[in-house]
C-alpha cells in the first residue's frame, strides 16, 4: 500500500491533472481561434487597405514562380483593386514595396514595408511622402517620378521593385501591362582634373597667371576678361597625404562659379563622394560655405573641401580689384 | 472561515501583505511591462485572473494533491490559466496583448501566483482562497497601476494615452525605461513601509530568516505543520 501511496497516486493525480489541463486548453483554442484569426485577418486588411483606400476585404491570388522580386498578391473582393508586394535590391539589403492598384492598374498608394538604406538618404525613399509622388501613375509613366538626389540606387531599386508590381498586378488581374523599363543611371565617377584643365572647364576664356602669391596660395589666375579669378587651394582630407587640391573659380562679385578637384585621395565610396560634381556643384553660386552641408559619413572630407574653398573666399577680397567690376 | 475573517484576508493583500511593495513578489513583470499605466493595469488584471483561478482549483484539490507532486501540479494548473488567460487577451483585447508580450506567458512563473498557491491555497477552503486570490490580485493590479501611472505620467506626460503634461515641457524620459522602473519601486517601497510604520507596524529591519517579508506567514505555517 506504501508503494501506492508513495508512488501511484502522485503520477496519477499528475497525469489526470494535465489531461484535465490539456482538454480545457482544446476547448479555449477552439473557441477564440476563429476570433484570433478574424483579429489578424482584420489588421493585415486593414494595413493593405492604407495603398488602396476604401478596400475592406481581401483574398490571397496564386502567382507564377517567374517573377523575379514577387512577394505577394491580394485581389480586393468587392472588385475594387489590387494589393500587391515586390521586393528589389536596395543599396543595403532588399526593400520591400507594398503598391495598391486599382482595377485599371492605376496606383493607388505605395509604402516600403521594409528596408535598411541609409539614414538621410536612401531612407527618405521609405517616407509616406515620397511614396505619395506615385500615386495616379501607371505602367507607362511611373519612370517620370523623380528619384531623390543622393539615393540614386535606392531610387532606381524603388522602381524596380515597382515595375515587379505592375508585372504581379499583371498577372493577378489578367490585364495585359505595358511597363516601361527602368533605365538604371550610371554611377557618377569622381573625375579628377589638372590644373589647365580645370581653368579651362571654369573660365572658357582663357586665363593667366597671376604674378604674385595671394594669400599664401601659389597659384592665382585671373580670366583674359578680368571675369573671373581662379585659385588652387589645398585642404588636409581624410588622410595625411596627398593634400586634397581644388581649382576654385570666383566671379568680380565673389560667386563661386565652380569647383574642381585636382588631387583628390579620399576613401572610395565614402569620402571621394565629396569629390563627385553632384556634391561640388552645390557650391556654384555661393559666396560663403556655410549652406553646403556635409555629406553624411564623408564629414572629414566634407569640411576638407569647405575649408580648401574658404581659404579661396579669403583671398579673393585681395585680388578682387584685378577684376573687371 | 468566518465573513469577518475573509474580508480581512481580501484587505491583507492591498496594503498589508501587498505582494509587489511588501512581500516584494513578482518583481521582474512589476518593472517590465509598467511602463503605461494600461499595461500595469492589464497585467495585473491578467494576473489576478490567472490568481483567482489556481486559488480556487488548488484549494478544491487540495486534499487530492500529494505532497510530492504539488508544485508540478501547481504549475500545470496555473500554466492552463495563463494559456486560457493570453488566448482570451489575443482574442478580444489583442492591443494589451501585443504590449504584455513575453510577460504573459510568464506569468506562469509569476511568484505570487506560486506563491499564493503554496502559502494559502493550499491550507485554506475555497472561499478563503478566492479571497486570497482577490485581495493579492488587487495589490498586484494596484502597485502595477499606481507605477505605470507614476512612470507614463513623469516619462511620457500622459495617463492612460491622455495628455497631462503639456507637450512643450520636456517629458523625464528615463522613467519609461528601466531605470525608472527601479526609482519609482523603490520610492513606492518606502512610502508603503512609511504607512505600514505609522499604524504602528515596523517594517522588519533584520536579515535574514527573520527579516524576511513573509516570516509571519511562513510562521503560521510551520505551526499549521509546514514540511
Amino acid at each position: 500500500m506504501k508503494f501506492v501511496k508513495d508512488f501511484v497516486v502522485p503520477v496519477v493525480v499528475l497525469t489526470v491533472i494535465c489531461v484535465v489541463v490539456s482538454t480545457a486548453l482544446v476547448f479555449t483554442y477552439q473557441a477564440t481561434k476563429p476570433i484570433i484569426d478574424e483579429a489578424k485577418n482584420a489588421e493585415a486588411n486593414s494595413a493593405r487597405a492604407v495603398v488602396l483606400p476604401g478596400a475592406t476585404d481581401f483574398e490571397a491570388v496564386e502567382l507564377p514562380s517567374d517573377i523575379e522580386g514577387a512577394v505577394d498578391a491580394y485581389k480586393e473582393t468587392s472588385g475594387l483593386g489590387y494589393v500587391v508586394t515586390a521586393s528589389a535590391q536596395g543599396y543595403d539589403g532588399p526593400i520591400n514595396l507594398m503598391v495598391g492598384f486599382d482595377a485599371e492598374g492605376t496606383i493607388t498608394g505605395v509604402k516600403m514595408l521594409e528596408h535598411s538604406e541609409t539614414p538621410g538618404f536612401g531612407a527618405k525613399l521609405a517616407e509616406d511622402s515620397y511614396g505619395a509622388g506615385y500615386v495616379g501613375k501607371t505602367a507607362s509613366d511611373y519612370t517620370e517620378v523623380d528619384g531623390i538626389s543622393g539615393a540614386t540606387i535606392t531610387s532606381t531599386a524603388y522602381k524596380k521593385a515597382l515595375g515587379t508590381a505592375f508585372e504581379l498586378y499583371s498577372a493577378a488581374s489578367g490585364n495585359s501591362v505595358d511597363i516601361s523599363e527602368v533605365v538604371e543611371e550610371p554611377e557618377e565617377e569622381l573625375v579628377l582634373y589638372t590644373v589647365d584643365d580645370a581653368n579651362a572647364a571654369l573660365v572658357p576664356g582663357g586665363v593667366t597667371k597671376y604674378e604674385q602669391e595671394v594669400d599664401k596660395i601659389r597659384e592665382v589666375y585671373i580670366a583674359n576678361d578680368k571675369s573671373a579669378v581662379t585659385m588652387v587651394v589645398t585642404a588636409q582630407g581624410y588622410h595625411e597625404d596627398p593634400l586634397i587640391r581644388l581649382v576654385v573659380a570666383l566671379d568680380p562679385t565673389g560667386a563661386i562659379i565652380g569647383v574642381k578637384p585636382v588631387d583628390f585621395a579620399e576613401t572610395e565610396g565614402i569620402g571621394d563622394r565629396v569629390g563627385k560634381p553632384s556634391y561640388l556643384d552645390q557650391y556654384i553660386g555661393q559666396t560663403s560655405t556655410d549652406s553646403v552641408d556635409a555629406l553624411g559619413g564623408a564629414t572629414v572630407s566634407s569640411n576638407a573641401v569647405k575649408k580648401a574653398i574658404d581659404k579661396a573666399l579669403d583671398a579673393f577680397e585681395l585680388v578682387k580689384g584685378e577684376l573687371a567690376a | 472561515m468566518s465573513k469577518q475573517s475573509n474580508l480581512k484576508v481580501l484587505l491583507n493583500g492591498i496594503i498589508k501583505e501587498n505582494p509587489v511593495l511588501v512581500l516584494t513578489l513578482g518583481t521582474c513583470p512589476t518593472l517590465a511591462v509598467t511602463s503605461l499605466a494600461v499595461n500595469g493595469l492589464g497585467m495585473g488584471l491578467a494576473a489576478t485572473a490567472v490568481l483567482l483561478g489556481s486559488n480556487i482549483v488548488i484549494s478544491l484539490l487540495r486534499k487530492v494533491i500529494p505532497d510530492k507532486v504539488r508544485i508540478p501540479s501547481y504549475i500545470v494548473i496555473i500554466a492552463g490559466f495563463v494559456t486560457v488567460v493570453s488566448f482570451l487577451l489575443e482574442a478580444y483585447v489583442p492591443d494589451i496583448y501585443e504590449a504584455l508580450g513575453l510577460f504573459l506567458p510568464l506569468i506562469v512563473v509569476n511568484c505570487i501566483i506560486l506563491g499564493r498557491a503554496e502559502m494559502f491555497a493550499n491550507k485554506n477552503g475555497v472561499v478563503a482562497s478566492a479571497c486570497d486570490a482577490i485581495g493579492m490580485g488587487l495589490g498586484f493590479t494596484l502597485a502595477l497601476l499606481c507605477m505605470g501611472s507614476i512612470r507614463e505620467i513623469l516619462g511620457s506626460g500622459t495617463w492612460f494615452g491622455l495628455r497631462i503634461i503639456p507637450e512643450s515641457v520636456q517629458t523625464m524620459s528615463i522613467m519609461t525605461l528601466a531605470p525608472g522602473g527601479f526609482f519609482v519601486f523603490g520610492c513606492l517601497i518606502a512610502l508603503v513601509n512609511s504607512i505600514l510604520m505609522r499604524k504602528g507596524k515596523k517594517p522588519k529591519q533584520e536579515i535574514g530568516c527573520s527579516g524576511c517579508p513573509m516570516a509571519g506567514k511562513c510562521a503560521e505555517a510551520a505551526e499549521g505543520g509546514c514540511k
